[in-house]
């Protein structure tokens, strides 16, 4: 919890300095309308490439998709006992804006995630005369929705970095696991 | 420019300590049963000078589960061809204490194997002609007084062929007492 308070609070002291900054792009900034992102922090930090196309409905609203594939080496334990492997991941998601400035802003995102993997089970099996126990891998596609809060600010009128955080947990079969916590550190290009 | 950086560096630290507290990826399986009377002491009616008592441990690589009808194959779900117990010979001084005796070389091996550390292990060696574990060794009293033996009701398998998968049998042993321990008198 304090983790999560002092991210609140480290996000609020920056807008509170960015309200400070200078607007001059601001209409070249919102005449952009589509931006495309990609997540360096998954690519350096992670073996996973998350690309995400990111639709502007306003100055407030945006809307847009996330695809996420995971390399054949990365493994998410997020269930107890459970070795779960996630293949890929789809992430719509609805953007809001809660602050004026248009170059750099904080927003709240409401997304859901929909992941396909698979996941290693401790079973106790038979071979017909006698049972035994041994890891089994069984496929798994679930759907998680949660909310997120990210930074986003942009260094010319085109080039922006973007920073979130969020939570979300499964919509079924969620027996196994709490929450899902998500990371971005991404780079995006804004264009017409 | 340097809120930007100051936003960088703050987000990355964020992000790391939180990485540092995902749990680790390393998941064992293990599971324990219970089985009756794995262990036994072969007892004499009396003891005296350089008889051998023995200690034998022979159970098959199938036993029942709790909860189930069909027995379980040990040997297929751990691929271990060694399952291992502890035992031990203490001897009691002249003032009330329990000394611990090393056996050493002096032990006679008919079955599996032994090894000696702290304690002495009983090392029950798979046999496929039988699909048993089998172990049976003899201490040799080679002192007289009062002794106990104390054996450890659990087995180990050993990892002899690099298997991930644990199964732990807790055991009965006949003639000991709650603590393990079988009490007798060398004359």
């Amino acid at each position: 919890m304090k983790k999560h308070l002092f991210l609140f609070l480290f996000l609020f002291a920056q807008a509170l300095l960015a309200q400070k900054q200078s607007v001059k792009n601001d209409s070249l900034i919102l005449s952009n309308k589509n931006e495309i992102r990609l997540d360096v922090g998954k690519l350096l930090f992670s073996n996973r490439l998350k690309v995400t196309y990111e639709r502007f409905l306003n100055k407030d609203f945006s809307c847009g998709i996330s695809g996420m594939y995971f390399g054949e080496n990365y493994t998410d334990n997020i269930f107890y006992n459970s070795n779960f492997k996630k293949r890929y991941e789809i992430e719509p998601f609805v953007r809001y804006s809660i602050s004026k400035n248009v170059q750099r802003f904080f927003y709240v995102e409401s997304y859901s995630s929909i992941c396909n993997g698979n996941y290693k089970e401790f079973k106790r099996l038979s071979d017909g005369e006698y049972a035994y126990y041994d890891w089994t891998k069984s496929n798994f596609t679930n759907v998680a929705v949660g909310f997120a809060v990210g930074y986003k600010f942009y260094l010319k009128e085109h080039f922006c970095m973007d920073f979130n955080f969020g939570l979300s947990s499964f919509v079924y079969n969620k027996k196994d696991t709490e929450s899902l916590p998500k990371f971005g550190i991404n780079v995006g290009y804004r264009f017409q | 420019m340097k809120t930007i950086y100051k936003s960088i560096f703050g987000f990355l630290s964020i992000a790391l300590f939180f990485n540092c507290s995902e749990p680790e990826d390393i998941y064992m399986g293990s599971k324990n049963i219970k089985a009756s009377n794995l262990i036994q002491i072969e007892t004499l009616p009396s003891y005296k000078l350089n008889d051998i008592i023995y200690i034998n441990s022979s159970f098959s690589r199938y036993l029942p589960e709790e909860g189930y009808t069909d027995l379980l194959d040990i040997y297929k779900t751990t691929k271990s061809d060694e399952y291992t117990f502890e035992f031990i010979l203490e001897k009691k001084s002249a003032y009330d204490n329990w000394t611990p005796i090393n056996i050493g070389s002096k032990i006679v091996i008919n079955k599996g194997k032994s090894h000696a550390y702290n304690s002495s292990i009983g090392v029950c060696v798979f046999n496929p002609e039988t699909n048993k574990y089998e172990f049976r060794a003899g201490i040799p009293l080679l002192e007289t007084g009062e002794f106990r033996v104390r054996i450890a009701n659990n087995l180990y398998p050993a990892y002899t062929n690099s298997s991930y998968i644990s199964v732990y049998i807790y055991t009965t042993i006949n003639q000991v007492d709650n603590q393990g321990n079988y009490y007798f008198r060398v004359n």
